[in-house]
């Protein structure tokens, strides 16, 4: 039978969908949180055509951020991004966890759940002997 | 978790036709989506064995619903703006563990 590893902690994929102005902000709120590795990308929204004309605006700009964390932090950071969703003005967003099914790469692996014990790696920015 | 059970629909069609996906899937009772451009990619020979002639540019549709409604949004972007229309689309659908910021998706009381 052929031998599959099975992670002991899975990465979970979060997409959120924020206003383009917010997304610098959830990058930075995302990352604080545990994402090691996000990518944004532009969007525009799909409401109705008619309510934005009635609204004089011509379209909705949004940033889609993907953003991959632990599982056991995925509740964490949808729980802080519902928050942030509810408290802060004109920041309506939504965020969805999409679990992972497999990947490739042990220090791939470890880079994305943040598994600093094993690695033998050196800090960014750190040189012999300081 | 929340009360239903949420999927998200990825629709990839040729750049200008996300009007047409959104009235789509709207007609099987989903909301609304995020639109975002991209450039596919595509086998030569594979164009050429299937006579599909391939645009590069590309619009993603993210379309998230619940799973009530999953298969008949998919099957109207099938007939709306499937392969063998202009729109040239393909549609996939991902498992959601967990939504927030969505009015409907209550988490459930203990």
């Amino acid at each position: 039978m052929e031998n599959r590893t099975i992670a002991p902690v899975k990465p979970e994929l979060i997409i959120t969908v924020v206003e383009r102005d917010e997304a610098r902000f959830y990058e930075d709120l995302i990352q604080s949180l545990g994402a090691n590795v996000q990518m944004t990308v532009d969007g525009h929204g799909t409401a109705n055509e008619k309510i934005l004309r009635r609204l004089g605006i011509a379209e909705t700009e949004k940033a889609v951020l993907f953003s991959l964390v632990r599982k056991d932090r995925m509740e964490t950071v949808l729980a802080t991004l519902k928050e942030k969703f509810r408290a802060l003005r004109g920041g309506n967003g939504i965020a969805m966890a999409v679990p992972l099914n497999s990947m490739i790469g042990t220090l791939l692996y470890q880079f994305l759940i943040d598994d600093r014990s094993n690695t033998g790696a050196k800090p960014a920015g750190s040189s012999q002997g300081s | 978790m929340n009360e239903k059970d949420y999927k998200i629909i990825f629709c990839i069609v040729n750049a200008g036709f996300s009007d047409e996906v959104m009235d789509a899937a709207r007609s099987a009772g989903a909301t609304g989506g995020t639109v975002i451009r991209g450039r596919g990619t595509a086998n030569r020979e594979a164009e050429d064995f299937f006579h599909i002639q391939f645009q590069p540019d590309k619009e993603i549709i993210m379309i998230l619903v619940p799973e009530e409604i999953r298969e008949a949004v998919l099957h109207a972007l099938y007939r709306g703006v499937g392969l063998d229309t202009p729109g040239q689309g393909i549609a996939f659908c991902l498992p959601v563990d967990e939504v927030v910021g969505l009015p409907d998706a209550e988490k459930k009381q203990d």
